[in-house]
């Protein structure tokens, strides 16, 4: 695959995962630009290891890694996850289906710690598989899983809290 | 993927629909990638040393420089060759013009 058809093919999907972890339009476009500019630099040395969306994925989930380290504020480094693992079964589905109709679940997501916003964004946004996730973030898939979990019923609270008091 | 999941997916999916990559962000894209285009034999060369036979780019710039010097050392015109020349000629000259008369 040329590096034009890349482009064609990974922009907007490229930029809507940054955009989704970084909330800023401006710094989301300059960060897919240098994004892009990595998988030129290192088209050649693709060796077809593994699949060119799981290679460009990665570099994708590693830019986007090593700029939100950058911009972690201290905030950010004391937050604890607060969610306890409540089962699947727990949750009112009648109320977060009114949630989600009444909350930007873009915003939802940019609220969420990065390590469960890259897991979720593969996941409901590029429509991964978990063991695609674990190819591209290069962890087992128990951690994935867990990951998932944790994530989407955080998801949950935030809509339960906020999607149907907004409604 | 349950309900919920398909909820999310489907309302995530409405609300990235207008987000799209600015022309102008893929023209620089553009512009960048032909900056990198003119530096592309220095990239060959250090992908090459780097990833294929390990050796640092610094190092071979400073061994062409070395065998660059020693080869031109090696060729440098001294005033002894100079007069072995000029002599050589003239004895060749002067044997042709006692030939000749």
């Amino acid at each position: 695959m040329s590096f034009d058809e890349i482009i064609d093919r990974y922009k907007d999907a490229i930029f809507r995962m940054v955009y989704m972890h970084i909330g800023d339009f401006h710094k989301a476009e300059d960060i897919t630009q240098e994004i892009f500019i990595k998988i030129f630099k290192n088209l050649s040395k693709f060796r077809g290891d593994s699949s060119i969306f799981t290679w460009i994925y990665k570099i994708t989930i590693n830019t986007i890694s090593t700029y939100a380290k950058r911009s972690r504020t201290m905030a950010d480094m004391l937050s604890v996850d607060y969610m306890e693992d409540l089962p699947d079964d727990d949750w009112d589905e009648e109320k977060l289906i009114e949630g989600l109709q009444n909350s930007s679940v873009i915003s939802l997501i940019q609220r969420l710690p990065d390590k469960y916003k890259e897991v979720l964004i593969l996941y409901y946004y590029q429509d991964l598989k978990v063991e695609d996730i674990c190819s591209i973030i290069n962890e087992p898939q128990g951690t994935i899983k867990s990951k998932l979990h944790r994530g989407r019923n955080m998801l949950k609270d935030m809509l339960l809290k906020e999607g149907v008091s907004n409604g | 993927m349950d309900r919920f999941d398909k909820e999310f997916k489907d309302k995530l999916n409405m609300e990235l629909r207008d987000i799209r990559l600015s022309e102008e962000v893929i023209l620089r894209i553009h512009e960048q990638v032909n900056k990198e285009k003119k530096f592309c034999f220095k990239d060959v060369l250090v992908g090459f040393l780097n990833y294929e036979i390990k050796l640092p780019y610094g190092t071979c710039v400073a061994a062409v420089a070395l065998a660059a010097f020693l080869g031109i050392s090696s060729f440098t015109v001294t005033d002894k060759d100079i007069a072995s020349f000029m002599n050589r000629n003239i004895i060749e000259i002067t044997e042709y013009w006692e030939e000749a008369h």
